[in-house]
């Protein structure tokens, strides 16, 4: 069923118009990670939950797994992504998971957690080296590598988790918190406020 | 904010706002009004509060759907419960709202360019309000008064013809209109500005005094404040104080910042004079030849596309300076073939906006140990310092520029551009990231004849108006001035410590309407033969016509123009009410 017809059945079951919060509580709850998805398999899905995972993992709060970030990433690929972005970030998560099997013999999805993680990793350490610690000439190959290969999966995946997981209300409340509505104060020490605002 | 919630939406000027439109088209088109505004923005809803409270019976006709104070469908949503996350989708920006200021969560206050088109001979954006209160929704709610110089600049410098008033003649009109709405502020102590009437001031955080410190230290004769705006910092008028939730264009159901909404017309509803239409789309005023006035206008419904002429004995056009200009351009008559009150062939011709997406920004290091609490609405302000007299005046360009800015702290988006993943990287974006301090300039543009806006031969829109076109580009007065407007930038920047410095000038992705602040195409001026509107923003040609909308404007200063719009409204009703009840506007 349709997410949105199933809050209005709800609605309807309930005789009241269902609040703003409430809609969005029980659309996270749709999004349990079944599909179908907009763009998609079920497969990309279920890799996408792992690696948003890996990125914003679950510590003292929740991670990118309970904030949704896979049905995120779907409705981006959806709505926001031309063509041939779309099929480029698509391409690069098959990579990964070729790579996984070319490296450690196993589909990405076999692999052990600490498996997953330290590919990951290493693609990421590769994505965003130490540009100050390059001579001249490191610098200009990598530079040029990037301006023929694109902007690697890895920084797009990364992106996309960290903007999915943020505006969510997990991460927004439970891992940072709300800049409250009240008088506002321009100066206050830091440790009054203790983290960052959402 | 439940308190102020349910005062807002069911206090009594909600109730009378919605018997307002009781009204149908056919009562309407049976009565002759006293006068009739077409716009209820920011001019249009001060024009029906001055004309209302001096006891005309006046209409106001608003060409957008009805917007009820209150009924603001994002106020308040957090950023998981919106469409897309508050994105507006790439298709959206393509096709209705091309203009980066239209953002996802208030794109329905908005005119789509897919429904109503324009021409753009030159890149040009044209940012419409399409409800009730029009742009005084979205606005910005920055409202630095003009000054002395600002009304002198083009006689002394020859730039444009001269201005028919002078700072005098408006001031007691910007007071009127502070004490109304509300601004808060501090003084400044600047050349190029004049104060306006204060509410106590939004507190800067500890980058901003550092900055401000280090300019006023390193440039004697610049400052730094805080932005006066047209914001409550106190409750005033049964309006209530900020509440500081951040995105005021939203709407505001506290009714805590200037809009037609929360202010002017309540004042008008109050009055029992007014009557209010919205989804009326003006499409020409009446000229009677034989009377020598304006005798009414011609509505189309926007929804029913039914036609009709609607009778008022002074009309006050405030339907946006590009609106108006459209609605005076297609009315047209024996005398007046070019256009209503056209005589000088001036109409549509000095197209202006600000110029701006230049600057800069840089890492301001240290103070990790301050954060700040609550949403501020306000930007920094560094009033206009150039060409103000002195060692200050410029070898390559008149007039000058102003920035707004201010300073934040990283938040999580910079975990997209840096190594790392796992439980690291999301440790170190618990905490905020560096202080960046960020300065963008809006400039003055000179008033050129060949900046205009004219009607398509033959393409209409939906309600049978002709297509406007828009031809406007930067002068090279204005590119000299984009060169200091960068630089200065810079200089500031170093002299505050900052690394990392990033200066920008957006020339390629900008033009003009990206202010938002089109204005000039129906100026004021001493001489009918060169411009419209007197002093007093009557039509030079028919007695009883006002324009006090963008429209008016002799020149664009370089300050955000909506306050002025509401002292020379306020001035111009003043004026008209007097002379009708002289005899003087006989219809």
């Amino acid at each position: 069923m349709d997410r949105r017809e199933a809050v209005k059945r709800i609605s309807a079951l309930l005789g009241f118009a269902v609040s703003g919060p409430t809609m969005a509580g029980i659309l996270s709850g749709c999004q349990a990670s079944q599909g179908p998805f907009r763009t998609l398999t079920q497969n990309q899905h279920d890799l996408l939950v792992i690696m948003s995972e890996h990125i914003i993992p679950t510590t003292d709060t929740p991670g990118a797994k309970e904030a949704g970030v896979a049905d995120f990433i779907d409705a981006m690929l959806t709505d926001f992504y031309s063509e041939e972005r779309r099929k480029s970030f698509l391409d690069g998560l098959a990579e990964v998971d070729d790579l996984a099997k070319e490296t450690l013999g196993n589909a990405f999805m076999k692999c052990t957690d600490a498996e997953q993680f330290e590919l990951l990793d290493k693609l990421d350490t590769e994505a965003f080296p130490d540009l100050d610690a390059m001579d001249e000439a490191e610098r200009n190959a990598f530079e040029e590598k990037r301006r023929a290969n694109g902007r690697p999966f890895i920084a797009t995946l990364k992106e996309l988790t960290i903007s999915g997981y943020y505006t969510s209300e997990v991460g927004a409340t439970q891992e940072l918190h709300l800049n409250p509505m009240t008088p506002y104060r321009g100066d206050v020490p830091f440790s009054e406020v203790g983290k960052a605002w959402a | 904010m439940s308190h102020f919630l349910k005062l807002a939406k069911h206090g009594p000027s909600a109730r009378l706002q919605s018997k307002r439109f009781m009204k149908t088209f056919s009562i309407i088109k049976n009565e002759e009004y006293d006068a009739i505004v077409v716009g209820s923005g920011v001019a249009g809803g001060w024009a029906a509060k001055e004309l209302t409270e001096k006891g005309l019976k006046t209409l106001v006709l608003e060409r957008g759907r009805e917007q009820l104070h209150g009924d603001y469908p994002t106020e308040h949503k957090h950023i998981w419960e919106l469409e897309h996350r508050g994105r507006k989708t790439p298709e959206e920006t393509k096709t209705d709202y091309p203009n980066g200021a239209i953002s996802g969560p208030i794109k329905h206050f908005f005119a789509k360019d897919s429904e109503q088109p324009y021409v753009e001979d030159k890149p040009f954006f044209w940012v419409r309000g399409d409800v009730v209160g029009g742009r005084s929704l979205t606005w910005g709610r920055g409202v630095p008064r003009w000054s002395p110089m600002d009304f002198e600049a083009p006689l002394k410098d020859g730039h444009g013809i001269d201005w028919p008033i002078r700072y005098e003649d408006i001031e007691p009109w910007y007071e009127y209109v502070e004490r109304f709405i509300g601004v808060n502020g501090e003084p400044m102590n600047s050349p190029a500005i004049r104060d306006n009437i204060f509410q106590k001031p939004m507190e800067m955080n500890a980058v901003e005094k550092h900055f401000r410190k280090s300019v006023e230290e390193a440039f004697p004769g610049r400052t730094m404040t805080i932005f006066p705006m047209a914001i409550l910092t106190e409750a005033l008028n049964g309006r209530a104080a900020c509440h500081y939730c951040g995105p005021c264009a939203r709407g505001c159901s506290t009714g805590s910042y200037f809009s037609s909404q929360s202010s002017t017309l309540p004042a008008a509803q109050a009055t029992g004079n007014l009557t209010l239409r919205p989804d009326s789309v003006v499409h020409s005023i009446l000229y009677d030849e034989e009377k020598d006035r304006a005798v009414g206008v011609r509505v189309v419904d926007r929804v029913t596309k039914e036609e009709m002429e609607v009778k008022g004995k002074l009309i006050f056009l405030c339907a946006s300076a590009l609106g108006s200009t459209q609605i005076m351009l297609n009315s047209k008559s024996n005398r007046f073939p070019n256009g209503i009150a056209n005589s000088s062939g001036t109409l549509g011709h000095y197209l202006m906006d600000h110029h701006f997406h230049v600057g800069g920004s840089g890492l301001i290091p240290g103070f990790e140990d301050r954060y700040f609490i609550g949403n501020r609405p306000a930007s920094t302000y560094i009033p206009r310092f150039r060409n103000v007299g002195g060692d200050t005046d410029q070898p390559n360009y008149v007039r000058g520029f102003h920035y707004g800015g201010g300073a934040g702290r990283a938040g999580w988006g910079r975990g997209g551009g840096n190594r790392g993943i796992g439980a690291s990287l999301k440790e170190s974006l618990r905490e905020p990231g560096p202080w960046r301090m960020y300065m963008n300039a809006f400039g003055e543009m000179l008033p050129n004849y060949d900046n205009h806006v004219y009607l398509d031969g033959e393409k209409t829109d939906q309600w049978g108006i002709p297509l406007l076109h828009m031809s406007c580009e930067l002068g090279e007065n204005e590119l000299e001035m984009r060169k200091d407007m960068r630089a200065s930038a810079g200089e500031m920047l170093e002299a505050a410590g900052a690394e990392e410095i990033y200066l920008f000038d957006r020339l390629e992705s900008t033009a003009p309407g990206d202010a938002i602040h089109e204005m000039g195409t129906a100026r004021m001026g001493r001489d009918p033969k060169d411009s419209v509107l007197n002093g007093n923003n009557q039509a030079h040609d028919v007695p009883n016509l006002f324009v006090t909308d963008g429209a008016c404007m002799t020149s664009s200063a370089c300050q955000n123009p909506s306050i002025t719009y509401m002292a020379l409204t306020a001035r111009a009703c003043d004026f008209a009410v007097k002379a009708m009840q002289r005899g003087d506007l006989r219809v």
